[in-house]
């Protein structure tokens, strides 16, 4: 299924649907007095290729929790396909179709690559009654397999697949994360710096696979990243968050070409 | 309005103390990260060492309180400093629990042990040391506070200020509270991080025995329960100060003290249900504080900016798969299970087949504790509790409703499994150390207050009955299992049924939901799986096994009461678990039969206190930091890795021969092993033949006079390529004067051979330690029930097989190593491709690290 069915019923999802994938509204967060997100408004279009960028202590990885339920806004609203989820945990968004992936690493430590895949399918699909286990129903379907391969196929990682995730390169695990992430068939991806710790190679390979992802899947990717190459070459659209607001919006090009988005960000180097 | 002041003012001076040991655990944990359970047991340490020097030994006061409180006070904190809690800096969470329940375990045994078991009264008081007469009674107002009651708040306000002092105006005082907001930033500035915990230790320690003594003339008495569970209402306290604020910590502590006098007060004085309530005060108290305060367990990692940066922790052990583990197990497994069960049903005495059936019972419960904490990662220190209510259930819905047995044991487990549903639905947003404390104080309060029940008291318009009162509750067994040998079958078959589903839940979706959440917690929120829900099944799945196998021991005696159950128990086999593995069945069934066997062995054979039961399980658990797998799945996978090597070492040798360049020192290790193996019909004659001289003779003359020459062929091996060292005559005379100074000597000069080649010691001293400890075991054993028992028991028989059976690995270990160094010399270990791979144990040891993530936050 993956490629072709999914690249084929997702238009017309998208079509039924009015406004935009993603919204944030107004999000505020304070920590201690401190205003570390100041009405921020971000929108992301289906299948659209986004970026998020700014300086260091620029309010990025909060933002990022408020959209994904690791913390809740102090007011503002996110909504998701239309639907408020400020209020819901992360689980529950991850099933509306968020996916994501972790600055840090976040793997499950003793389970193979494969395994990995396996276990995103089944979370995927809903929650785990007991009876299935007890009545040993819950052994890995010939599908459930299927989908796995596809997934290590597409990221090219088959020769990996039975390997523990602790033995391999920082590069390969993010392509774990990312196989992960994707194995649950999200609408949105978030990324979390995924070219931290890459060489230049591997920032490449990492770009061009960003946009097959948007072109074959039609996912949408919102992608929060210190590497401006990366960004400028891979997203259509982007947004530039500096002391907790949003400081410039829209296009690429115009954006590395506005002034205060060049004196916030890149200082004086330029 | 006149009591209640009475009452307050009665109860402040508790508060007092509360509030001591309070502050010493939140100085502790945040000076050290360990969260000292064990501070009430050292409370009673010093409270029982100022009561026996004082009343027995007829010391002067000043002197029984300098050594109790300020000699041994510091020194306990110091020495558990040094010797353990310093190497856990930064162990898991788990690890530092498990230790610090151990100590909770041992440290009132073995006190006990030279105490006295029960509880000693006429505690003497420390008033004179302050010039005031013990006896004196003062006047405020229209309220009496006595002398005992006006020391606490001196002594109390005293150590408040002097802390006061220490922390505003010394050096070590601010490098203690700047620990407390971050460790790792104190050390990055040069201050001796080690050096402050060490003092924190000491201090706190000396708040402990301070509060034990002090305690003592407020509660009339000295008894190691009372005093151990000091440390429940201590962590209420410091909960209440959300284990940070120190004022709000003493603030936590006197309230606590007065509430529960005030409620107590207040309760009626006749009714069960009060009498239960009244000592469960604290723990009802941890309880909702737990619950209610989220700030708590929020906490935890944002206090310290660079605790970010801790590597993730290593794969579990039990995530290893080896091959060879499997293929033996198959083959030996079921052979196993044919000679256990054979033996209960057609050789064993009726006695020994109840043994084995209690130790399966408790296979069951422990099944419990694998399945929730194995699989989640996380602790729950209240299966006494739900076992207990499993027994209860199923006694009363038998006799009383006259159910079906069988029946009512399946709905007996199903209650358990309900109630442990709804205790988890508050307690699971906890995780890690804090749910152990939620369902520690469940376990507490159930004990205190639901167990003593009896359906003699109106509660809300029902009798609840609950193991009716002091005899018990009757727990018949199912129809056509009245003798010993059906019941341990219908055991056996509930054991092997459990045992699977625990091994269907582990390899099902479940399991591997979890598995998932021990790698990570957030990246399994983020696929979208739902860790509450997972740990509440698991949680509930977990009770209801407790319940099942508290029916079964119910059926075993044939009668269950409260005592079978008490929350101590809760402790004592979590901390058995882990110690023994808390991964796997074969961990639970080890742990069931040491649990049972054990308390024969010291109980029965050697009649020795039965609080070294709980000593030796304590201190066991202080093996858990360096073998969190389990110690029987560490052996199993060492065992393994020497059969491993072995097979590698006897190729190489093939290859050797056929090229001839076999070394004349090599030998076969069967060939040092088997002419000794005749030793292991020694015991087995003697057991059931009885003493035939001429035999034994034979038995153990000619493996014995084989030792000697193999003994005198590896020094002289050894001597000759070194050319110095042990020579082989003297080796040979030690061996004939003491075999246990050749079970290290030989290791050695294996080692120091190897050490002079440069090669690395394949062996080292410390492979005598095994077969000395049985050696020296098997004397004291043999010399005990030799003094009060007939050696004719079944017993002694298999530790004699076992120490023969530890003997012969140590010989073959030996001759292993020698024949590593043989074939290394003929043929140096760089030519060899396949030898570079680590075996399963050293994997174990040292698991491979993750990927290192680069940049920061």
């Amino acid at each position: 299924m993956a490629a072709s069915s999914t690249a084929a019923s997702r238009p017309v999802e998208r079509a039924s649907q009015t406004g935009p994938l993603l919204e944030a509204r107004d999000i505020t967060k304070r920590f201690a007095g401190i205003k570390a997100l100041d009405s921020v408004n971000l929108d992301v279009e289906a299948g659209e290729l986004v970026g998020l960028i700014g300086p260091n202590g620029a309010g990025k990885t909060t933002f990022f929790n408020c959209l994904l339920g690791m913390e809740r806004p102090d007011t503002g609203v996110v909504l998701f396909g239309g639907r408020d989820v400020t209020t819901l945990p992360v689980y529950k968004r991850a099933r509306l179709g968020i996916g994501r992936t972790f600055q840090r690493l976040e793997v499950f430590v003793g389970l193979s690559v494969r395994e990995h895949f396996l276990l995103a399918d089944r979370a995927h699909r809903g929650d785990a009654p007991l009876w299935r286990d007890l009545l040993r129903l819950s052994r890995t379907t010939s599908e459930e397999a299927a989908r796995a391969d596809r997934m290590l196929d597409m990221l090219g990682i088959t020769n990996l697949a039975d390997k523990p995730v602790e033995s391999l390169s920082l590069g390969r695990s993010r392509l774990v994360e990312l196989g992960r992430a994707l194995m649950t068939e999200p609408r949105l991806l978030l990324l979390d710096e995924p070219s931290s710790g890459l060489d230049r190679t591997e920032t490449a390979a990492l770009a061009s696979r960003l946009a097959r992802i948007t072109n074959e899947e039609g996912t949408a990717v919102l992608l929060v990243e210190h590497d401006i190459e990366l960004v400028q070459e891979v997203v259509s659209r982007m947004f530039v968050l500096d002391f907790g607001t949003v400081i410039a919006a829209g296009a690429t090009g115009d954006v590395l070409d506005d002034a205060t988005v060049r004196k916030a960000y890149l200082g004086d180097m330029v | 309005m006149q009591d209640i002041i009475q009452f307050g003012i009665e109860g402040f001076p508790v508060g007092c103390v509360y509030a001591l040991v309070a502050v010493g655990l939140v100085l502790t944990y945040k000076t050290s990260g360990v969260f000292n359970l064990a501070f009430g047991a050292q409370a009673f340490l010093s409270a029982a060492v100022f009561l026996k020097f004082r009343n027995d030994y007829d010391w002067p006061l000043w002197l029984s309180f300098l050594v109790a409180v300020v000699v041994i006070g510091p020194l306990v904190g110091l020495v558990l400093d040094l010797a353990l809690f310093r190497h856990l800096r930064t162990a898991s969470w788990m690890v530092k629990l498990v230790t610090s329940l151990g100590l909770l375990v041992a440290i009132p045994e073995a006190v006990k042990i030279w105490f006295g078991q029960g509880a000693r009264f006429n505690p003497p008081s420390v008033a004179p040391l302050l010039g005031i007469d013990a006896d004196r009674v003062f006047h405020v107002g229209d309220y009496n506070v006595s002398a005992d009651r006006l020391v606490v708040v001196i002594v109390t306000l005293a150590v408040v200020l002097g802390l006061g002092v220490m922390f505003r105006y010394t050096a070590i005082g601010l490098q203690m509270r700047a620990v407390v907001e971050s460790p790792r930033m104190v050390e990055l500035a040069g201050v001796d991080s080690e050096r402050v915990s060490a003092v924190a230790w000491m201090a706190s320690s000396l708040l402990a025995a301070l509060s034990g003594v002090l305690v003592a003339p407020l509660l009339t008495n000295v008894d190691s329960n009372t005093m151990t569970l000091l440390i429940v209402a201590a962590i209420a306290a410091a909960a209440f100060g959300k284990l940070t604020s120190i004022p709000l910590t003493l603030a936590g502590g006197l309230l606590l003290g007065i509430g529960q006098r005030v409620i107590a007060g207040e309760l009626p004085a006749n009714s069960i249900l009060a009498q239960g309530i009244r000592p469960a005060l604290p723990f009802l108290l941890l309880f909702a504080l737990l619950i209610f305060l989220p700030g708590l367990y929020k906490r935890r990692d944002v206090t310290d900016p660079l605790a970010g940066v801790d590597p993730p922790a290593p794969a579990l052990a039990a995530s290893y798969k080896d091959e060879q583990l499997r293929k033996v197990t198959r083959f030996t497994f079921p052979l196993f299970l044919a000679v256990f069960i054979g033996l209960n049903l057609f050789v064993l005495s009726g006695l020994w087949v109840n043994r084995f059936t209690e130790g399966l019972v408790f296979a069951v419960i422990f099944l419990s504790i694998t399945v929730f904490t194995g699989l989640s990662g996380q602790v729950s220190l209240g299966q006494a509790a739900f076992a207990g209510i499993g027994a209860a259930m199923t006694g009363q819905l038998a006799t009383q409703s006259g159910m079906a047995v069988w029946l009512a044991m399946l709905v007996g487990a199903v209650v358990a499994g309900v109630i442990g549903a709804l205790l988890a639905l508050p307690a699971l947003r906890l995780g890690g150390i804090f749910l152990a404390l939620a369902t520690l104080a469940f376990g507490l309060a159930v004990e205190a207050i639901v167990f003593p029940l009896d359906g003699t008291e109106e509660i809300f318009g029902f009798y609840p009955n609950v193991f009716g009162g002091q005899l018990g509750v009757k727990v018949p067994r199912p129809q056509g299992l009245a003798t010993d040998q059906s019941f341990f079958l219908f055991v056996f078959a509930i054991f092997g049924l459990v045992a699977m589903l625990v091994i269907l839940v582990r390899n099902g979706t479940t399991g591997r939901f979890l598995g998932a959440m021990r790698g990570s917690e957030t990246a399994a929120a983020s696929i979208g799986i739902n860790g509450t829900r997972q740990r509440i099944i698991v949680f509930a799945f977990s009770a209801a096994i407790a319940g099942l196998g508290g029916a079964l021991h119910g059926m075993l005696v044939g009668s269950s009461t409260y005592q079978n159950w008490p929350a101590f128990y809760g402790i004592v086999w979590v901390v058995l678990v882990l110690t023994l593995g808390v991964r796997t069945i074969d961990g639970a069934v080890n742990a069931g039969m040491s649990f049972v066997l054990v308390q024969y062995l010291l109980d029965d054979l050697l009649h020795l206190p039965a609080s070294l039961f709980f000593v030796l399980f304590g201190l066991g658990a202080l093996t858990y930091a360096r073998h969190p797998e389990g110690v029987v799945e560490f052996q199993t996978r060492r065992s393994i890795d020497e059969q491993v090597q072995g097979r590698r070492l006897n190729a190489r040798a093939a290859r050797l021969r056929s090229a001839g360049r076999l070394p004349s020192e090599w030998m076969p290790v069967r060939y040092a092993v088997v002419p000794m193996m005749p030793l292991l019909l020694v015991p087995v004659v003697g057991y059931y033949m009885g003493s035939r001289p001429a035999l034994f003779a034979v038995l153990i003359g000619v493996p014995l006079l084989y030792s000697f020459w193999w003994v005198y062929r590896c020094y002289a091996n050894i001597h000759a390529h070194r050319g110095r060292g042990v020579p082989a005559p003297v080796g040979l005379l030690v061996d004939l004067a003491a075999r246990l100074g050749t079970l290290f000597l030989l290791p050695i000069e294996i080692a120091r051979m190897a050490g002079g080649d440069g090669r690395d010691q394949p062996i080292t001293w410390r492979a005598g330690r095994a077969p000395c400890g049985f050696v020296l075991a098997g004397l004291f054993l043999w010399y005990r029930s030799g003094t009060e028992n007939a050696p004719e028991d079944l017993g002694l028989l298999v530790i004699a097989l076992a120490g023969i059976v530890v003997f012969l690995r140590w010989v073959a270990q030996v001759q292993q190593a020698l024949n590593r160094s043989w074939l290394d010399l003929a043929e140096p270990e760089a030519a060899e491709g396949d030898e570079g791979e680590p075996g399963v144990a050293e994997k174990v040891e040292a698991p491979p690290a993750l990927t290192a993530p680069a940049g920061g936050t």
